[in-house]
């Protein structure tokens, strides 16, 4: 056993080199028997506007494409098909306008699409998103039905290439079915989604803030995530609304959006915020008035360098060090202080808000 | 004197049935951990494929990594050494180096290269320390992701204890001065906290670079060293790592990170209360106390394990430096197994209680001495003529075949995963080096665990001169 292992082994190594140069010459010859397909001129629309011609010479160039790669529609075990759905998927990223379009029609003549449609319902898991990953390359409204049963995959590696493949099919529009109908949210499906949003730009605000009505905490968070980075005020109102009777997380992630936002509506529920029993409220609600920069805060933000825990004096001591000549000058009043803490914490900010810093003997608070 | 060798006779017997009864439960249990591996593994590679690093490294969600790196009288390539790491491939990350009271001019040699300035920022020890004498942050804006600590001497656990207080992002990466890391190392390894939120800790698999080519603080050709120890040392760390922690990561019963380079959540390790100082086997003792904290107070988690290569360091060439490093980590097991005794057999602990401490106190701690106690059983036994040859040597031949099908094994999950070494002829070294190491190499190394029992009653708690011969450039 050991013996055959280890020869076999051998034998392998020897031999994936070879297996891998034939694949790679194969594949150049796919590409270049493609590239008749996909950059052919095609004939200008008709005098009554009709596109009859375009389509009859696309088809006639696949004709063409599959006679010429020998290639059966039906037969799925053919080393050509294999070769010319690899290549294919791989140009998807790469080419964009008319071509793409012409990749899209390609994948629908051979057969390519059913054949993912068909992994999408696979008993194997790594098959039904490996079947999602390219229905979304191939950029077929058909997979639409499939993708959006894989939502509900088991597993997260499926929901995560359903999502992501709706999205680059359907845009901006899917974007609240998707995540309306998302029960839980990974930390790596919520890195890949925010690829896509971030590209649909202030499009996705509105679905985003639609989404918000889901009764699942990770995928409101995420939504108020997402609008906080996308910094549109449109969306303040309903962060506003939600952060009164949201559960802690979404609280958490609400607050940190409100200050990325930095619209001066959000200032009253920041103060109330500030005075929270939830330390870690607190701390949230003076990062929120730390990116706010307002001096209205000022007060409260030195309220609580004062009398507050260490990890709140600290975030308060950097929200002051932004907010302005208020906070800086309360900053200048608190190494003053008897309290060395607070000595410590404000000496820090100054330091690094590059005030210069003159300190004369502590006082008492007043 | 009949009713001595009787008796000798009889204690004999009893201790080959035991060693008999020993051998196959040693080798059911490894064939088990093969076989869980071998699955995770290839579930890990498949997961691969619908994993692009690029998404993470362009991503705002990304969590952001404190990286610390502990210094002592590294002035020579303390400069190279946080290069490196501030060219790491990953969206938000901070250096913390930290200056372990240095008694060359480390810190006056960074303070130069990186334009550092003192600052009067908070230290605040959650994680008792020795005495910080100043944080340093730079000037120039190319290295604002960078913060050095200069604090008194106090060992590494100490250093990192005072890292892990000064960082400021929830993941924390404790590293080795001397270990080079693959670009995408923390990007392989901050997968597996987005994966699963309840992740607390991560490691990867740590290669040998001897013999490899190192430029500018990358390996840039992966070759076997011409040199047989640290040859040797490959096969081990395959099947340590490929067929041991890949598989003890894939039942949350996984004990050790490697101190050269692991993740971890840094809310968890400060309410563990950091590294113990006190203990040469700090990186399995705080990944113990973690499992145990989190069991104790209900919380999910789990330890996980990246099969990629993302770490490489250097092995010990010679046989004193060697011992000496192996001599430590036996130590460390046994301090650490003692400390955390409670563990052992309580259900409480789950799969770590009843599976992992047991299998290391039974298999990893005890296993050379049970392997020494059977040479010299064999010896007496020869030497009365009560050995049944043909036993003995069925019994030797088996149990090398097995030594090399658990070494051929370690080197086709390599083959089938990573295949680091290109060359056809490392390949057929290593295979044969599987069934070298087990006439000679292998008693060696019992013998240097063995002597560990005797330096731990002695209270030896040092590490030991660990000699670098430097890489090939």
């Amino acid at each position: 056993m050991i013996a055959v292992g280890s020869i076999g082994l051998i034998v392998s190594k020897v031999r994936s080199a070879t297996i891998e140069t034939k694949k790679t010459k194969r594949d150049i010859a796919t590409h270049a028997a493609l590239n008749q397909y996909l950059f052919t001129e095609m004939p200008g629309k008709d005098a009554s506007g009709h596109v009859e011609s375009i389509s009859k010479r696309l088809e006639e160039l696949l004709n063409n494409l599959s006679f010429e790669l020998d290639i059966k529609k039906n037969s799925y075990n053919n080393t050509r098909r294999h070769s010319l759905k690899r290549v294919m998927l791989k140009l998807t990223t790469e080419v964009t306008g008319e071509t793409r379009f012409r990749l899209t029609l390609a994948f629908e003549y051979f057969d390519f699409v059913a054949e993912e449609n068909k992994a999408m319902q696979d008993s194997r898991w790594w098959l039904r998103a490996k079947g999602c990953k390219n229905a979304g390359l191939m950029r077929n409204e058909s997979c639409l039905p499939f993708l959006e049963r894989c939502l509900d995959d088991d597993n997260d590696d499926v929901r995560i290439e359903a999502a992501q493949s709706m999205l680059d099919i359907g845009g901006v529009q899917t974007l609240s079915p998707i995540l309306m109908r998302l029960k839980d949210m990974s930390p790596w499906m919520q890195v890949r989604l925010s690829k896509s949003i971030f590209g649909f730009g202030e499009h996705a605000v509105v679905h985003l803030v639609e989404a918000m009505r889901s009764p699942y905490p990770k995928v409101q968070g995420f939504c108020v995530e997402i609008l906080g980075m996308l910094g549109d005020v449109k969306a303040v109102p309903t962060l506003l609304e939600y952060i009164e009777y949201a559960v802690p997380y979404v609280k958490h992630k609400s607050l940190i959006a409100l200050g990325k936002i930095g619209d001066t509506r959000s200032i009253p529920i920041i103060q109330k915020f500030l005075h929270s029993p939830d330390e870690q409220l607190r701390i949230d609600a003076s990062k929120a008035a730390g990116s706010l920069s307002s001096p209205l805060l000022a007060y409260d933000l030195h309220w609580m360098l004062v009398k507050d825990t260490m990890n709140v004096k600290l975030a308060a001591g950097e929200a002051l060090a932004r907010s302005g000549e208020l906070g800086v000058k309360s900053l200048q009043y608190a190494i003053n202080l008897e309290d060395e803490n607070v000595r410590m914490v404000a000496l820090q900010f100054l330091h690094e808000a590059g005030v210069p810093v003159q300190a004369s003997q502590p006082q008492g608070e007043r | 004197m009949e009713f001595l060798s009787g008796l000798i006779n009889f204690l004999l017997n009893v201790y080959s049935e035991f060693i008999i009864g020993f051998f196959i439960f040693v080798n059911v249990f490894y064939f088990s951990m093969y076989t869980i591996s071998f699955g995770a593994i290839i579930t890990y590679l498949r997961r691969h494929m619908f994993c692009d690093y690029r998404v993470i490294t362009q991503s705002e969600l990304t969590p952001a990594v404190s990286i610390l790196a502990p210094g002592y009288n590294e002035s020579a390539t303390c400069v190279e050494s946080v290069n490196s790491l501030l060219k790491l491939n990953y969206p938000t990350a901070e250096v913390v180096f930290i200056n372990d009271g240095s008694k060359d001019n480390t810190l006056d040699v960074v303070i130069k290269q990186f334009d550092m300035v003192k600052t009067e920022r908070v230290y605040i020890q959650t994680i008792a320390t020795k005495a910080v004498r100043g944080i340093y942050v730079s000037q120039n804006p190319q290295y604002r992701n960078l913060i050095v600590v200069d604090k008194y001497n106090g060992g590494k656990a100490d250093a990192l204890n005072v890292g892990i207080n000064v960082s400021r992002y929830p993941l924390v990466c404790a590293i080795d001065a001397d270990s080079i890391l693959e670009d995408d190392a923390l990007l392989k390894v901050a997968k597996p906290f987005l994966d699963d939120e309840s992740v607390i800790a991560v490691g990867g698999i740590v290669r040998i670079a001897n013999g490899c080519s190192i430029d500018r603080g990358k390996v840039t050709e992966v070759r076997l060293s011409r040199k047989l120890l640290p040859s040797f040392q490959v096969i081990e760390y395959y099947r340590a790592y490929l067929s041991g922690r890949m598989g003890w990561g894939a039942i949350n019963g996984l004990l050790i990170i490697s101190g050269a380079f692991g993740l971890f959540k840094r809310d968890i390790v400060l309410k563990c209360g950091g590294y113990k100082h006190d203990t040469v086997g700090e990186d399995m003792e705080l990944i113990v106390r973690m499992h145990r904290y989190c069991r104790e107070n209900d919380i999910p988690y789990r330890v996980d394990f990246v099969p990629d290569p993302v770490c490489w360091t250097e092995a010990p060439e010679t046989l004193k430096i060697l011992g000496r490093q192996r001599n430590r980590w036996h130590r460390g097991l046994l301090d650490t197994l003692l400390i955390h005794r409670k563990m052992f057999f309580n259900k409480r602990y789950g799969v770590l209680g009843l599976v992992s401490v047991p299998y290391f106190v039974f298999i990893e701690l005890f296993g050379p001495v049970i392997e020494a106690v059977g040479y010299i059983a064999v010896g007496i036994g020869f030497y009365l003529g009560i050995v049944n040859l043909e036993i003995f040597t069925l019994f030797f031949v088996v149990s090398v075949i097995y030594g090399v099908m658990f070494s051929v094994s370690a080197v086709i999950l390599e083959e089938l995963s990573f295949h680091r070494y290109p060359r056809t002829r490392d390949l057929i070294k290593l295979l044969v080096l599987g069934i070298v190491e087990n006439f000679g190499y292998r008693q060696i190394t019992v013998w240097w665990r063995i002597k560990a029992f005797w330096d731990y009653w002695r209270g030896v708690t040092t590490w030991g001169t660990m000699t670098r011969v430097g890489f090939k450039k």
